[in-house]
């Protein structure tokens, strides 16, 4: 930390009294009793809970148990199955759509594409899950807007049946997720030199390959974290499956709310949840070890 | 040479295309639902019938969506400050005091933001049980101050990161006390994004629909709550023009708290 120079300066220009030079920061244990309520928080309402879903997933002297069943039970392996399919194809929609606008942002010079895009980008961000599930729930009901332009365009005679299907799922979790994806994303872009790909260009290069010999190997690392991203924020979604795609259908979501509030199985939907962190540790540890820390932590600003 | 061009051509074509989709998948829904809010017909169909703010004089008469609203308001008023409170003395631990690991404890209070929501609200379920906060709203404002650490330790880290140790220290040396010169210089600094933080800390806990299905028991009904059960059994039309209300105020009240807390962290 850049604290070592300042309090060397500083030691000089009052000289010590004792052995210790004066540093300007406080001592640890003021430091420690400050943090202490961050740290009582994080212990009590993040560390322990999250140690309790695995020691109750394992309870009652069934260690594994109940992982395998959720691993092989035809209705529990078909939510997870459906959750996983749904969350890749949610990370490729939120991944197109955010690469385009982050892109764009990154590269414009004209101020009102920004203004336009960086409102774009941020206005899902701040409405909150139900508003917006709320919003798409409107657009694709049987008399709304999407199956009127349907229907007046010809290419309908009866409403299509939109909600309740996994691609109203994909839709609401994308909406949601595609101002996460243009964060991370623009995050990742910021520190792109866009002078690298005049000089590419200038140099004889086209545009596509300087886009993808330039431009692509620089933002790899931070496309992977975002995507990751996207993806262990989608595996979890619990609001949008339910609302657009029913009670019944078959989402990790759907299957823990049965599991605690209709079956009264607590275990077993600790460890649906617990099947749930491990995937995400997996997904964003992979991508750690891959890319690096940094760009990680880069992508969740 | 020439394949190049187009292929260049198609892809610009192709750039252009994709925003401009993605600007209309955003904003399509939003602006729908503000339209839909102002239709008089008994259900909902689009082009509307007909026109009317019956749905608004709904809202506001209807004791059960005023007593949500409240407890939302009150919610995240409470959490948003607690989370304030605890996110800033971390924050000074770790960035003006001799604490170690301070790194590794900013890195660790945003692991909330990548934890899948719904095996998190497992987690807390039966945490808040053996708690016995389970319905209680003290139990909701920790709770809910939790999620929202992440987001206040994000914007607070940049924000004090970017005031100059040295302004503090010249404090010091004109008599300030440490605390003085943490509440008179560089707080007041970063102030800004301290109170971009607060209204992130307030609509993340006033969005929050997850957690409350798990641990407000049947007694706490908050505005995403009471929209959730209705949604899901049958949609009363008043809901449209809450969802208007949320968007036309977040979308004034939030974007420029969202300025100022973007040009400090510039």
């Amino acid at each position: 930390m850049s604290g070592t120079t300042a309090t060397e300066s500083a030691g000089s220009a009052r000289p010590a009294r004792a052995a210790k030079p004066w540093d300007h920061r406080a001592s640890a244990t003021t430091g420690l009793l400050m943090a202490a309520p961050l740290l009582l928080g994080l212990a009590l309402f993040v560390g322990y809970p999250l140690l309790r879903i695995f020691l109750d997933a394992s309870s009652g002297g069934d260690l594994f148990g109940r992982y395998a069943h959720v691993l092989s039970d035809g209705v529990s392996q078909r939510a997870l199955f459906a959750t996983l399919r749904t969350s890749a194809v949610v990370v490729l929609v939120a991944t197109v759509l955010g690469t385009a606008l982050a892109w764009t942002l990154h590269v414009t010079e004209r101020r009102w594409v920004r203004v336009v895009l960086w409102t774009v980008a941020l206005v899902p961000f701040w409405l909150g899950v139900i508003v917006k599930n709320y919003s798409i729930y409107l657009m694709l009901s049987a008399n709304g807007p999407v199956n009127s332009a349907l229907r007046a365009l010809g290419l309908a005679d009866e409403p299509v049946n939109f909600l309740y299907t996994q691609t109203a799922i994909v839709v609401g979790i994308a909406y949601s997720l595609v101002p996460y994806a243009v964060l991370s994303l623009y995050s990742a872009f910021m520190h792109i030199d866009k002078e690298l790909l005049h000089a590419a260009q200038a140099l004889g290069a086209s545009r596509v390959r300087a886009l993808a010999t330039v431009a692509f190997p620089l933002a790899r690392g931070g496309v992977a974290a975002s995507m990751a991203l996207v993806f262990v924020l989608s595996i979890g979604f619990y609001v949008t499956p339910i609302l657009l795609g029913g009670a019944q259908t078959p989402f990790m979501a759907t299957q823990i709310s049965q599991q605690i509030f209709n079956l009264y199985d607590y275990p077993g939907a600790a460890a649906s949840a617990a099947v749930l962190l491990l995937i995400a540790v997996l997904v964003v540890g992979g991508v750690f070890a891959l890319v690096g820390g940094r760009t990680v932590k880069a992508a969740l600003r | 040479m020439r394949a190049g061009r187009v292929l260049d051509r198609a892809l610009r074509g192709l750039g252009v295309t994709v925003t401009v989709l993605a600007v209309l998948f955003v904003l399509a829904p939003v602006v729908l639902t503000v339209v839909l809010s102002f239709a008089n017909d008994p259900g909902i169909s689009f082009p509307p019938e007909s026109w009317g703010t019956d749905r608004w004089t709904d809202l506001v008469t209807s004791e059960k969506w005023l007593t949500a609203l409240g407890l939302s308001v009150r919610l995240g008023v409470c959490s948003a400050l607690l989370t304030l409170l605890v996110s800033v003395l971390a924050l000074l631990a770790i960035h003006r005091s001799r604490l170690r690991f301070g790194e590794l404890l900013e890195g660790v209070s945003l692991i909330t933001l990548i934890i899948p929501v719904s095996a998190y609200a497992v987690a807390m379920y039966a945490v808040f049980a053996q708690y016995e906060l389970l319905g209680t709203f003290h139990g909701l404002v920790v709770a809910h101050a939790m999620l929202s650490v992440p987001l206040v330790m994000l914007v607070g880290g940049a924000a004090l990161r970017g005031v100059p140790v040295e302004l503090e220290l010249v404090a010091i040396t004109l008599g300030a006390s440490r605390v003085r010169a943490w509440v008179g210089v560089t707080l007041r600094l970063a102030l800004p994004a301290l109170a971009g933080g607060f209204v992130m800390a307030f609509q993340h806990s006033f969005e929050e629909a997850v957690l409350i299905n798990f641990i407000g028991g049947p007694g706490l009904v908050t505005l995403p709550k009471a929209i959730f059960d209705s949604v899901q059994f049958g949609s009363d039309p008043v809901i449209t023009a809450i969802a208007a209300a949320i968007v036309l105020v977040s979308s004034t009240v939030v974007a420029v708290p969202l300025a100022l807390a973007r040009g400090a962290k510039r």
